[in-house]
């Protein structure tokens, strides 16, 4: 089994961007790359490869679950795990999230001393089924 | 008030004393008329009985002479009176005279024309012998009566008389047997005589002369004179040839002619008026007295105003008398006593009248005076007035007992009137009571803010107040008596009559009793949300629906603003409070690692508060998506026990924070509940960390989880904390409550858990509550129904 190691991170919120990278790279030493907009992950995502992507709901313009969507439509993301960071977290609204295809969901305000592992077990559970 | 009609008095009266006068009236010509028949009956019987004893005077009377004849025409004949001895023949003469009063002379002529007689003066009783010379015809001599009946003195003396010359012997020689002469005056008198002659033979062809009587008729006049013929009754004879012979009531019915010579009269030119104007009467009658017949005759005539019962009866005799007895009654004879019976009668009718009258007034006053009484009472009564007050000691007792019934009857009036006055009164004042009712309520109606409509139990509107115009844009007129369906727009327009009916048949309410949200439609076709809460009604056996609407357009609206207010600021907070989370978490994490011990403590705090203000913040979240409705609950059947444990394990760490132990109590493993069990955990985790929060520093918190009665379960956690205070019991489940601000910041917290937990319960169909006692601990519990395991319900 392949090691986490790529990360692709869709986050409007400069603040939160910067707390979830860090976390992400000081804690769970990954390697992130950060979009700011549906848009831009659209446009670069594809080129980082990553293993996992992580997206926020709500994001002006187009929101999480249309840049997945739309994301999905590329070949090489098709069957990229993904995972939804947001503050909407009641059963029906994950199991929602589920069924566009998340793995995950991480509620927000997430703790960034145990984001890393979070991502880690559902990228582990990913890929033991 | 007057009405038709007579009057009591006249009414009594004028029967009463009708009949009365129809009594008397009636009576009197029934009285009259029989007196009168009776008078004319008596009247008839008083002249038959007269006529009867003049008739049969007279025929004695007439008859004497003719006997007299007779006698001595027997003894003439048989020899025993020589007829040639003229002085044996006066003596026998004289002797017969002295015997009968009423005889004139008796005498004999003989066929030498001689005279033989003997006579009575007719003044005086001077007796006399006349007597021819010789026995035949020659002077004749008239001589006074001896004692001896012998002749006397000579009184007179006259030549020339011949008995064969006489009226009364030719008649008797003529016809041959005895007769009567025409009636005749005597000798230079007025007064009347007949003479009876009769022929004598003595043998058959041997003729002796005649024998006569003379007969005074003044007799006749006498006995007239001497019969009593009622009071002033009186009777006169006459012959048929209307000569009169005798009256009761006059002196002579005579007239002297040029020779100084009386003649007799007859009745019509009698100087008597009454026999007069009788013999007119009956001339008239009867064309004269010729007519009369055998049996008589009844008349009555007016004479001089007075009614006069006039009789004729005939008198006839062998010889040749055919006269007529005639009695004359005047009625006032017998009218005189009738005539006082009439008027004692006539004054006693009147006496009986006016007594009757009297009597009648008297009674018809004592009668109607009372009634009259009450009248006027019942009159002013009926206007109202106090009646004056009277006295009924004197009146007959049933119109005491009537007049004593008028005043219970007035009594009792008055009373009703009274109540009535009073309940009109009271009737007026509710009438006004519920006027005001009524206009309060139409101002109400009027004046709500909610739409207020009611319908009959087929959904026709019947009423729909301004607020239902205001709202639905009809005005009332275009809705009452419509079907309330109008209103409505699909799935309720068809549904709603289907609906009705079933609740008329079942009386099984949808909405009745409970409010709940529908959509309306405006008249503009603008379907709009509003809430509905709808109450029935059963007036007179009819049911009415009641619903009050109202519009929640805006409601909903300021709702969908306040969902997005809360919703943005929900992100707008958790987005800083991410990034501050995460920092903060990052460097006390240590992740950039070791800092000064003042610093890490410093961030320490930071972080804790950034916590409990996401805490707070998701549990206002909670609270506003539960109230709206929002919050989505996850039910499924499942085990209880399993929950509870994972509960006390996830707030293990908190209560060990605080000192206090978790035990878990009386569990049973097969214990099913269907609920959502994220929502459940939060409810303990909220009744965990409260009795963490207030136990006491290594303090235990008992679990319980127990069946109860009615098949539920009951969970329930008991802390060994200061209790509720008493005056907080009734605020504990409500929002932000705190029994000491103090204490509450001391203890930390939202004051919103048990609020949540409240509402989360009742949405799961439980129950929450709590049990304590001040200083002794509390226990908060939550009861569920049981869900009956799945074996024992079979799919």
């Amino acid at each position: 089994m392949t090691v986490l190691q790529r990360i692709a991170y869709v986050e409007d919120e400069p603040d939160i961007q910067e707390v979830a990278r860090l976390a992400l790279e000081l804690v769970g030493g990954f390697t992130v790359t950060l979009f700011s907009s549906g848009q831009e992950a659209l446009d670069g995502m594809a080129a980082f490869r990553p293993q996992l992507i992580l997206l926020d709901v709500m994001m002006p313009g187009m929101d999480g679950p249309s840049t997945l969507s739309r994301l999905r439509e590329q070949e090489s993301l098709r069957d990229v795990p993904a995972v939804f960071m947001t503050a909407k977290v009641q059963t029906h609204e994950v199991a929602h999230y589920k069924t566009l295809g998340a793995m995950g969901v991480i509620a927000k305000p997430f703790d960034p001393m145990t984001l890393a592992q979070e991502l880690r077990t559902i990228w582990e559970r990913c890929h033991e089924q | 008030m007057k009405a038709e009609g007579f009057s009591l008095r006249v009414i009594l009266l004028v029967p009463l004393l009708l009949l009365t006068g129809l009594a008397i009236g009636g009576a009197w010509p029934i009285y009259h008329f029989g007196a009168s028949a009776s008078v004319e009956k008596a009247a008839k019987q008083l002249q038959t009985e007269v006529s009867t004893r003049i008739s049969t005077h007279l025929r004695h009377f007439l008859s004497l002479p003719q006997r007299i004849n007779a006698t001595n025409a027997s003894l003439l004949m048989d020899g025993l009176l020589p007829p040639e001895n003229q002085r044996i023949l006066e003596r026998h003469f004289a002797s017969q005279v002295q015997e009968f009063p009423e005889v004139s002379s008796i005498y004999f002529g003989n066929t030498q024309g001689g005279l033989a007689n003997s006579g009575r003066e007719h003044e005086g009783d001077d007796k006399y012998i006349i007597a021819t010379d010789h026995f035949q015809a020659g002077p004749f001599t008239k001589f006074a009566m001896a004692e001896d009946r012998k002749r006397g003195d000579i009184l007179l003396r006259l030549p020339g008389f011949d008995s064969r010359t006489r009226p009364w012997y030719t008649k008797a020689e003529n016809t041959g047997k005895a007769t009567w002469s025409d009636i005749y005056f005597l000798f230079k008198t007025e007064l009347m005589a007949i003479s009876a002659s009769r022929p004598v033979w003595a043998h058959e062809d041997q003729f002796l002369g005649v024998v006569a009587v003379d007969l005074f008729l003044s007799h006749i006049q006498a006995f007239l004179k001497n019969l009593h013929i009622g009071k002033n009754g009186h009777a006169f004879i006459m012959e048929r040839s209307g000569r009169m012979i005798a009256s009761s009531h006059h002196e002579k019915d005579i007239f002297y002619d040029e020779n100084k010579v009386p003649q007799r009269v007859t009745a019509i030119h009698s100087p008597c008026p009454l026999t007069r104007a009788i013999t007119r009467f009956v001339g008239d009658r009867t064309e004269g007295f010729r007519n009369i017949p055998e049996k008589g005759l009844y008349l009555d005539f007016t004479h001089d105003g007075e009614r006069v019962y006039l009789s004729f009866t005939p008198l006839k005799d062998a010889f040749g008398i055919d006269w007529l007895i005639c009695v004359v009654l005047p009625e006032k004879d017998f009218m005189e006593e009738i005539e006082k019976a009439r008027q004692t009668t006539f004054f006693f009718v009147c006496i009986i009248f006016f007594v009757t009258l009297l009597f009648t007034l008297t009674l018809t006053e004592k009668i109607s005076r009372p009634i009259l009484k009450l009248n006027e009472a019942a009159g002013h009564l009926a206007e109202g007035k106090e009646p004056e007050p009277f006295s009924l000691k004197k009146a007959p007792r049933e119109i005491r007992e009537l007049a004593l019934a008028f005043l219970h009857m007035d009594t009792a009036l008055r009373r009703n009137m009274q109540d009535l006055t009073h309940e009109i009164h009271e009737r007026k004042n509710a009438e006004e009571t519920l006027r005001e009712n009524a206009r309060h309520t139409q101002a109400i109606l009027d004046n709500a803010l909610d739409a207020i409509i009611t319908i009959d139990s087929f959904g026709n509107v019947a009423s729909f107040n301004k607020a239902a115009t205001k709202i639905f844009g009809y005005e009332a007129n275009e809705v009452v008596h419509h079907n309330i369906k109008m209103l409505m727009p699909e799935p309720y327009h068809s549904e709603h009559d289907s609906y009705l009916a079933r609740y008329r048949n079942t009386r099984i309410p949808k909405v009745i009793g409970i409010g709940r949200e529908v959509s309306g439609k405006r008249k503009n076709g603008e379907i709009f949300p509003l809430e509905l809460a709808v109450s029935v009604l059963e007036r007179k056996n009819a049911l009415f629906f009641i619903g009050i609407l109202r519009d929640i357009t805006e409601r909903k609206r300021m709702e969908s603003m306040k969902d997005a207010f809360v919703s943005t600021v929900s992100h707008e907070l958790r987005t800083p409070l991410t990034s501050i989370r995460g920092a903060l978490g990052l460097v006390t994490g240590g992740a950039l690692g070791p800092m000064a011990e003042p610093v890490q403590r410093l961030l320490s705090i930071a972080l804790n508060n950034t916590t409990k203000l996401t805490l707070l913040i998701n549990d206002l979240l909670d609270m506003e998506k539960l109230i709206a409705g929002e919050m989505h609950f996850d039910i499924q059947t499942q085990p209880l026990l399993p929950l509870v444990r994972k509960s006390l394990e996830d707030n293990q760490s908190y209560g060990e924070k605080h000192g206090v132990s978790f035990v878990l109590r009386g569990a049973k493993e097969d214990i099913q509940v269907r609920i959502d069990s994220l929502r459940l955990q939060q409810v303990l985790a909220n009744f965990l960390s409260n009795a963490a929060k207030f136990s006491p520093q290594g303090g235990k918190v008992e679990v319980f989880v127990e069946i109860e009665r009615e098949e539920r379960v009951r969970v329930s956690v008991k802390d060994e904390g200061p209790g509720i205070p008493e005056h907080f019991r009734s605020k504990i489940f409500e929002k932000f409550s705190q029994a000491d601000a103090s204490d509450e910041r001391h203890k930390g917290g939202t004051g919103l858990g048990l609020a949540i937990s409240r509402e989360i319960v009742a949405h799961l169909g439980g129950e929450i509550g709590f049990e304590s006692t001040e200083g002794m601990g509390a226990t908060f519990y939550v009861s569920l129904p049981l869900e009956k395991k799945r074996t024992e319900t079979p799919v």
